[in-house]
């Protein structure tokens, strides 16, 4: 039996196993329902798009300015209503009692609130004046496309400058980093916890004697790799229908090559400190002495994080730059600096190459500390004993 | 074949295998006894690939033990183990890929196993909800669910109650009649002179005795009479004086009488007559509990006379 085929079936055990443990089904429902749950209420606090605000009106004059408002109101930011009254008194009445946030009466005068914003105000002002001088055009007998013509001159033609989806970019290499933390943590864990009972339950003297230590250990953070992975998409893109039906979110503002970056670097950041936890699960021989042996490794990994966010608001600083190169940092703070396009082409290879080298390296030893301590049942062996004597 | 040639292996400077060798025929069932520390399971393990030797070799076949060659072996450890929280058929199944089945023969491999050992009803129950004797079926199941040719089981007998021991009695023999060589450690001697054809005692890391149990027996402890004189004393005084004559015991009503070879057995009868009324002799073989004993202590004739009931070492 080939190399690949025994990584692929330890990795099958491991995911048809994980996926089969009561725990994790019911940890994944509620995450995703906590997910939707998010995305909908995103939608129902930030509302996204433009303010609303009612206008009433009594009159035909009225209810024109407000027809012209609600033409006009996208570059205000607003998204006029119009409420009618039968009368001008009535509509005063409703501006006092907040039912309305301004009115609009024939007069012509224009009732304001207290709490009335000032986009609101100019934006009634504007189409009056542009009502008015409607009427006026019309009546020097000008109609139509000439009309058209003197009113509303073509716009000046604008140039955006700067990054339109720079907030967008952002926030991807946020959740990345958040995203790649959490999951790196969770299933960092889960990986050695998985290498320390088999070493308990003793099952590893089997297992050895027909794979070698490094193929169970590849195949057991691939398969987990995997569930994590899809475990993690799924939340993402339930939590993203959920913002979009809610229209709190715009899909097409995250740009590809952002979540494409931060994909890669998660991979590879999950594989690296996958391998690292599997060695530290690899020196214990009960799980009561994990958190222990996994604090080192749980202390980088936070540190990484909460440099990340620094890395992220100012991505050519010193410090984010060359935590953005080293391997225990790399996947954590590279995404956020290559999002922002503060990085060459060259930083990205080296810090692949590092992480892929490190990993490799990580792997070699893991390997090693299996062989040796998973002949040892008792206690806790040091990374010496493993990794010199007992060899096998 | 397999053999073991001048296996060295010492854990921090401490010597725990010197030199040891053994051999395992295909269809033959060996015996592999010695007292606790004695290096069988060191011994096991460096066979699998577990522990490396210092210096010798493992070979199968007249080729040195590799990685492929290792997936043909069907291993029993010491510390029992498997994945406590998966279903048995999953778990034996998954083990015959491992070791190189195909998916098809897999699942009938686990089939067959845990009808065979009486698990077909608990394919689907997660190992840790088993009984320990059926988790030690389970255990077997795992060792013979890829049909190894070579078996390696360490201590297979115990924790199994005395259903469990003809199972598993009958299933070595059914898999050395189909060839396969097996090479099981035991304390339990009468077991292991009843299943094996061979057997090897190690003690103290260095092969002791090795051979078929039948030759063993003809050859070992000298000459054996046991002796039944009426009107004589219990203890056998009557005997300690004849010429060649190295040990006497007391044993269920008759003396059982220890020589140095043949030559002194008419000296025993004449001495018997003299003392009294000669009920019964016979000539005895001494058993593999007996050879064992002299291997791993030196024969002292005052201790074992303290113990005479003492038969087998556990």
């Amino acid at each position: 039996m080939n190399a690949r085929s025994q990584v692929v079936l330890v990795a099958q055990r491991e995911v048809r196993e994980r996926l089969r443990n009561k725990a994790f089904r019911i940890t994944t429902l509620i995450f995703c329902l906590a997910a939707v749950g998010a995305g909908l209420a995103a939608g129902l606090i930030g509302s996204g798009g433009a303010d609303e605000v009612t206008v009433g009106t009594s009159g035909p004059d009225a209810a024109r300015v407000v027809d012209g408002m609600q033409a006009a109101g996208k570059s205000y930011d607003l998204k006029p209503e119009q409420k009618a009254f039968g009368s001008a008194a009535s509509a005063r009445a409703a501006v006092d009692e907040g039912d309305v946030d301004l009115a609009i009466v024939d007069g012509p005068r224009l009732l304001v609130g207290v709490d009335a914003d000032a986009r609101s105000i100019a934006l009634a002002q504007a189409a009056w004046r542009a009502d008015a001088q409607r009427q006026a055009v019309e009546r020097g007998g000008l109609r139509g496309a000439e009309a058209r013509a003197v009113l509303s001159p073509a716009p000046l033609p604008t140039t955006e400058l700067g990054d339109a989806d720079a907030d967008a970019k952002q926030g991807v290499a946020y959740i990345g980093a958040l995203l790649l933390y959490l999951v790196i943590f969770t299933y960092g864990l889960t990986v050695s916890s998985g290498v320390v009972e088999e070493k308990s339950s003793r099952v590893v003297e089997i297992l050895q004697a027909a794979v070698p230590p490094r193929r169970l250990l590849l195949g057991k953070v691939l398969g987990l790799g995997l569930v994590g992975l899809l475990q993690t998409a799924a939340f993402l893109v339930l939590g993203a229908i959920a913002a979009t039906a809610s229209g709190a979110f715009d899909a097409s503002g995250i740009a590809a090559g952002a979540a494409a970056i931060t994909g890669l670097y998660f991979m590879l950041g999950y594989l690296l400190y996958a391998c690292a936890y599997a060695m530290a699960g690899a020196l214990c021989a009960r799980q009561e002495d994990l958190q222990s042996v996994t604090s080192p490794l749980t202390i980088l990994l936070v540190g990484g994080y909460l440099l990340s966010t620094g890395a992220i608001s100012s991505p050519d600083g010193t410090i984010a730059t060359a935590m953005s190169l080293f391997p225990p940092w790399a996947p954590i703070v590279m995404p956020g600096r290559v999002i922002q396009g503060a990085v060459a082409w060259w930083e990205v290879a080296l810090s692949v190459a590092l992480m892929l080298a490190m990993t490799l390296v990580v792997l070699r030893l893991a390997d090693r500390i299996y062989r040796g301590a998973s002949l040892q049942v008792r206690g806790r062996t040091s990374l010496k004993a493993a990794l010199g004597g007992a060899g096998r | 074949m397999l053999e073991v040639q001048d296996v060295t292996r010492s854990f921090d400077g401490r010597r725990a295998l010197d030199g040891v060798s053994l051999t395992v025929e295909p269809g033959q069932s060996v015996g592999f006894v010695g007292p606790n520390g004695a290096g069988k399971t060191t011994t096991m393990r460096i066979i699998l690939g577990l522990l490396a030797p210092d210096a010798g070799e493992v070979r199968w076949q007249g080729a040195p033990l590799d990685e492929p060659g290792r997936q043909r072996i069907g291993y029993m450890p010491e510390e029992r183990g498997l994945y406590p929280r998966m279903r048995i058929g999953d778990q034996l199944t998954w083990l015959a890929r491992l070791h190189g089945a195909d998916a098809k023969a897999a699942v009938r491999a686990s089939d067959h196993w845990t009808e065979r050992l009486g698990l077909a009803d608990r394919r689907g129950e997660e190992v840790e909800s088993l009984s320990l004797g059926n988790q030690q079926r389970v255990q077997l199941a795992a060792a013979l669910v890829h049909d190894p040719e070579l078996l390696i089981l360490d201590e297979p007998f115990s924790g199994l109650d005395p259903t469990g021991v003809d199972a598993l009695a009958e299933v070595l023999v059914e898999r050395a009649a189909a060839g396969a060589a097996i090479l099981f450690s035991s304390h339990q001697l009468e077991l292991v002179e009843r299943q094996c054809e061979a057997v090897v005692i190690i003690t103290g890391g260095t092969i002791h005795t090795a051979g078929a149990v039948a030759d063993l027996r003809a050859a070992g402890g000298g000459t054996r009479v046991r002796v039944q004189v009426e009107g004589a004393d219990a203890a056998g005084d009557w005997a300690r004086a004849v010429p060649g004559v190295r040990g006497v015991r007391a044993d269920r009503g008759a003396v059982v009488v220890e020589l140095a070879d043949d030559a002194g057995v008419d000296d025993v009868i004449d001495a018997a007559r003299a003392a009294g009324t000669l009920l019964h002799f016979s000539h005895e073989r001494p058993t593999l509990a007996e050879l064992y004993r002299e291997a791993v202590a030196p024969p002292d004739p005052d201790a074992e006379d303290a113990h005479p009931d003492a038969e087998v070492v556990r």
